[in-house]
């Protein structure tokens, strides 16, 4: 009885050792020496409460009024991103900030424009206590939920426990998690397929590099997994104007001065397809974005021809959603 | 000490032992200490890499932060883990551990803000190192037809490469050399106003950075790396490694105690076991010892035989009815079952093949033969015995003897058939005719001796019933030892046998088994059943018309038979047969004397009336009154017969009258013709009537002229001479016979009025007759005609005398 348990949990503790590994080690196909890594072309999903996670995205009943749902800001025309400068929320509300992608959720260290939450979990009740985004919370959610068509039902086939605050945000992180962008043109150069970008991409990837960007956004996501802030070389803030709460960024969670104005670096992945840009939606397009960036980070603008060519690198790194 | 306290008290040692083997499961438990030891190792493997992957990225060896974030992550994951220790930690190493845990807690907490800082601090850094010489290389370039490009260009190209190689040393002197660029640099701007200062400004912007970042950088490097990880570590690993050797220790005087439990358990369940046993065995050996006397004591015989036929086990019972002094006697002089023990030597093939196909054989009905050699039948239940591979071992059953059984059902077929005969015969006998008594006397006799098996079956009439005078008299005997009727002439009066009688009366049979003993068979002893040598008898009464008319015996010689209800039963019906037999003879005795009675009546009244007459009156017809067209009367009278009487006595004159009337009976019925009567001294006779006839007027004349000459004859003889006076005519009549009493058959009419005037007018010694019977005739006889006479009534008429028949010679012409 002992020798099997213990067996088991000796098994149980090799796999998780073997993941850990397979995840440290590289994949042979990848040019380690770069800073930007390949998505994985699919991730472990359970498929069954990823599908009960997409019919909650798209249910209004999440928010306060029954007016908007999760989609409602996050278009999967859009690359899982808001059109607007700053989503509108219940009641038609106008929230802080601009509305960042839900795609490859999974290789995002931390959640929100400040980092706010550590996980996806945490992440869902931010917006949902939010008055100007869902004006709800998940305890309201699951007593709609309980006399609503056949969620009962359906969370009775996929969940042992049913319907409950807990299950309901398994589904819909699960669905989150479901969400990845893999195979745009420059994981495959990546992985080896030097036709995969065009000259011109490949200029503006090391252009990307040479300018420092890589610094930053690095890694899977191409960014992601840090915090840095806006406006190192320059005063972003003040050149715009009319700084918001939200423009603090982390200093609101940590009220650490080395915060002010610092924020969670974005994912660049599907960027070409995700404007308007930065955590205030100010640059419209992507060159714009750019030259933002160029101007605040490095401290100086560059040229039009390096611009277009970043540009032309960036639009690589929009792939193909995978939806469960 | 009671059984049930016994019983609780085992059942509480075992409910302990259960416990104490859960208990140190929860308190030791091996896979919680692999587990939360590996736990600690993967912990302290991630710390140890997460520093390695600052340093690489440090060193420019890994230019994403995604292994540090995954680490970081982990080795999140691996504490929060680590905050539920495994069971066996006593509280006080939890809280140790938890302590120790709280350490490590703070130090991930701090390495993960380092980790932060680092990111974003080395990535301003990089960020700075990676554009500052694109920096340069542009303001160069730029800078290159300016007037004081000599100057400034060196500088720039000076703190480039001062800037790139203090990333990688940690020189004092090569920093300071940086510093002292840069300040030139500064003077150089502040010396003159010039229009791309704020390009240079970047520059030092971003040399800046870099003399900044960098020592930030190392500085959070160097407290991150030192962060005193391992020791917390090692001091968890210790104080659990302690709980661990606490639990073992502790675990020790615990499997002490579970093997102490165990064993009490154990013994707990052993008692139990052999408690059970031994009950078992002890009930197994009642039911063995209850068994085994049912196995002695059985009526039935219990047997085991080998398939070869012979006996492996069996009981007293066996023994005893197969006539075996013992059971070990039956088990050595049998060796084969079928040879020795069946009757039928096939008998126990067929039980063997019955077993074999059906596996048990139930009444299984077979005839044996005893030790001593007698018969008897057994009805056997056995079934055959295998082993687990189906090999026949033996075959087991029971021996029920049923011969009493098979006696009486082979005697109740024996009655039945018996009855069957019975009533065969019986119903032979009832369909015999038995109007001739003397033949149903000896059927009904020797049937009953033959169906009965008696030597003897006598019938006896009774006599005189009811006088003094009453005696039986054999009618007849049926002896079955010489197969014949024999008629001895036994005769017994009722006087000398009187207990006899009134026993016969009494009872519905006598049946004396032993009859010589039987009191009511006592008076014949001597005179009939010893000299007879009669052992048993069955009398039977005769009842005939309520009547007892006679005793129906049988007997058996030699030696004593009990007599059975259905023989008794037979001799009943037979009995009643008998009867039957005497009424009949008395019937037909009787039918025999109407009968005669009968023909003496109708004798009388043909006597008196015709035949034909008489018989129609007897169908029934009460008046005849039949028309002749033609008929010849004739009447005869005795001349002087009246002075006759006077003279002799009346005897005598109804002697001569006889005499002579019937001499004229026997003419009449000589001549066919019919008498009608005689009145007084007359005599009338008729022909034609009743049966009409053709000559019945030759006929007449005929008598007429016999009649003269019968007188004739009878004067020869008689000293009384008588002469007849005779008178005939012809012509219609009537004749019949009239009235219900004192039949007479009788003519009417005129014809006989004539006729009898012819008598009464005619001449003594003649036959006078009218002219019809003249004219009938005239050619044939002789005539004297008288001519006409006055007849009273009727005028005068011609008459003739009838003289006799012609003679050739002598012909009268008239």
């Amino acid at each position: 009885m002992f020798r099997v348990f213990s067996s088991v949990c000796v098994f149980r503790w090799l796999v998780a050792g073997g993941l850990v590994v397979s995840a440290w080690a590289a994949d042979p196909g990848e040019d380690r020496t770069e800073p930007l890594r390949p998505l994985p072309q699919r991730i472990a999903v359970d498929r069954a409460r990823a599908k009960l996670g997409e019919k909650l995205f798209f249910d209004p009943q999440l928010s306060g009024d029954n007016s908007v749902s999760c989609a409602a800001c996050h278009h999967f025309d859009h690359g899982g991103a808001d059109y607007t400068k700053h989503s509108l929320g219940v009641g038609g509300k106008e929230g802080g900030v601009n509305s960042p992608s839900i795609y490859n959720l999974d290789f995002d260290f931390r959640y929100n424009w400040n980092g706010a939450a550590d996980n996806l979990y945490q992440h869902l009740d931010l917006p949902m206590r939010n008055p100007v985004v869902m004006a709800t919370d998940f305890p309201k959610i699951v007593e709609k939920l309980k006399v609503s068509g056949d969620y009962p039902q359906q969370f009775a086939r996929v969940f042992h426990e049913g319907l409950t605050e807990q299950t309901v945000k398994d589904a819909i992180v699960e669905y989150e998690r479901s969400l990845i962008t893999p195979n745009c043109r420059f994981d495959k150069w990546l992985r080896g397929d030097k036709k995969a970008i065009s000259t011109v991409e490949l200029e503006g990837y090391r252009l990307f590099k040479s300018l420092g960007c890589t610094s930053c956004h690095q890694g899977v996501n191409v960014g992601g997994n840090l915090y840095q802030k806006f406006g190192v070389m320059g005063d972003y803030f003040a050149d715009r104007g009319n700084i918001t709460k939200a423009d603090y960024g982390r200093f609101n969670l940590t009220n650490d001065e080395a915060d002010r104005f610092v924020f969670r670096v974005p994912s660049l992945r599907n960027v070409a397809t995700t404007a308007p840009y930065f955590h205030d939606g100010s640059a419209a397009t992507l060159p714009e974005a750019v030259r933002v960036m160029a101007r605040y980070q490095l401290g100086r603008a560059i040229s039009e021809d390096e611009v277009s060519r970043i540009v032309a690198f960036l639009s690589t790194l929009t792939g193909e959603l995978q939806q469960p | 000490m009671k059984r049930s306290t016994w019983m609780w008290l085992v059942v509480g040692f075992l409910i302990l032992g259960f416990c104490g083997y859960l208990l140190p499961r929860t308190w030791l438990n091996p896979a919680g200490h692999n587990a939360y030891q590996q736990l600690l190792r993967d912990a302290r493997q991630l710390d140890s890499e997460i520093n390695e992957a600052v340093l690489r990225a440090r060193l420019g060896l890994l230019m994403d932060y995604d292994p540090l974030v995954e680490r970081t992550a982990a080795l999140k994951r691996a504490h929060d883990t680590l905050q539920k220790p495994p069971s066996f930690v006593r509280y006080n190493g939890m809280l140790t551990l938890q302590e120790d845990l709280r350490q490590a807690e703070a130090l991930r907490q701090r390495k993960s803000d380092l980790i932060e800082r680092f990111k974003s601090q080395f990535a301003l850094l990089r960020n700075s190192l990676a554009y500052f010489p694109n920096l340069v290389t542009d303001l160069s370039h730029r800078f290159s037809a300016n007037e004081d490009a000599t100057e400034v260009i060196p500088l720039l190209n000076r703190i480039l490469e001062d800037a790139l190689i203090y990333q990688h040393t940690s020189s004092q002197e090569n920093e300071n050399h940086l510093r002292a660029g840069l300040e030139a640099l500064q003077k150089h701007l502040t010396a003159s106003e010039r229009t791309n200062a704020g390009d240079l400004r970047l520059v030092l912007a971003h040399a800046n950075m870099i003399l900044q970042r960098k020592p930030a950088v190392e500085a959070i490097l160097g407290e991150l790396v030192n962060l005193p990880t391992s020791p917390v570590y090692d001091a968890m690993q210790t104080h659990f490694d302690q709980e661990y050797a606490a639990a073992q220790s502790g675990a020790q005087i615990q499997r002490l105690s579970v093997y102490v439990i165990s064993t009490f358990m154990l013994a707990g369940v052993f008692f139990l076991i052999i408690r059970q046993f031994t009950k078992s065995e002890h009930a197994l050996r009642v039911a063995e010892k209850k068994f085994r006397s049912i196995f002695e004591k059985a009526g039935e015989g219990i047997f085991q035989t080998s398939p070869d036929g012979r006996y492996l086990e069996a009981n007293a019972s066996l023994a005893r009815f197969y006539g075996y002094e013992s059971v070990p006697a039956l088990m050595q002089q049998i060796t084969d079952i079928g040879g020795q023990l069946y009757l039928d030597p096939k008998r126990r093939d067929v039980f063997r093949r019955k077993l074999e196909k059906e596996g048990q054989v139930f009444d299984f009905e077979s005839e044996i033969r005893r030790k001593d050699g007698s018969v008897a039948w057994i009805s056997e239940n056995a079934h055959a015995v295998r082993d687990s591979a189906g090999k026949l071992l033996y075959y087991e059953g029971i021996v029920a003897n049923i011969t009493q059984r098979k006696r009486a059902d082979y005697d109740r077929e024996r009655r039945n058939q018996r009855e069957l005969l019975h009533q065969r015969c019986l119903l032979g006998l009832a369909q015999f005719d038995k109007t001739d008594f003397r033949k149903a006397l000896c059927e009904i006799l020797d049937t009953t001796a033959y169906t009965l098996g008696v030597d003897r079956a006598t019938a006896w009439q009774l006599f005189d019933a009811g006088t003094p005078e009453e005696s039986v008299k054999a009618l007849g005997t049926y002896d079955l030892t010489k197969r014949e009727h024999v008629s001895d002439e036994f005769h017994f009066h009722a006087k000398d046998f009187p207990n006899y009688f009134a026993a016969i009366r009494r009872e519905t049979c006598i049946a004396a088994p032993d009859a010589v003993t039987d009191p009511r068979m006592s008076e014949f002893v001597e005179c009939y059943l010893k000299p007879l040598n009669v052992a048993s008898t069955l009398d039977v009464p005769i009842w005939a018309q309520g009547q007892l008319a006679g005793v129906f015996t049988m007997e058996r010689t030699g030696t004593r038979h009990e007599w059975e209800d259905d023989e008794v039963d037979f001799a009943l019906s037979a009995a009643n047969l008998l009867a039957v037999t005497f009424e009949t003879a008395e019937r037909v005795r009787a039918q025999k004397e109407a009968a005669r009675e009968r023909e003496r009546a109708e004798q009388l009244l043909l006597n008196i009336l015709p035949g034909t007459i008489a018989k129609r009156l007897q169908a029934g017809e009460g008046l005849i009154a039949d028309h002749f067209p033609e008929a010849t009367v004739l009447f005869a009278d005795i001349v002087g017969f009246t002075e006759l009487s006077a003279d002799i006595t009346p005897q005598a004159v109804v002697a001569l009258l006889n005499k002579i009337f019937s001499a004229f009976d026997q003419l009449a019925e000589d001549y066919g013709l019919e008498k009608i009567k005689t009145i007084g001294d007359a005599y009338m006779v008729v022909g034609g009537v009743p049966a009409p006839r053709e000559d019945h007027v030759e006929a007449v004349a005929e008598m007429a002229l016999k009649m003269l000459d019968c007188c004739a004859e009878l004067n020869r003889n008689s000293d009384q001479p008588v002469a007849m006076r005779i008178g005939i005519n012809t012509g219609p009549v009537v004749a019949g016979v009239i009235g219900i009493k004192k039949f007479i058959y009788d003519l009417w009419g005129d014809t006989v009025n004539l006729a009898s005037r012819m008598e009464s007018h005619g001449v003594s010694g003649n036959i006078q007759i009218t002219e019809a019977v003249y004219q009938r005739l005239r050619g044939k006889y002789e005539f004297i005609e008288r001519g006409s006479i006055e007849v009273k009534g009727r005028g005068q008429q011609t008459v003739f005398l009838l003289k006799g028949p012609v003679k050739a010679e002598a012909t009268t012409v008239v």
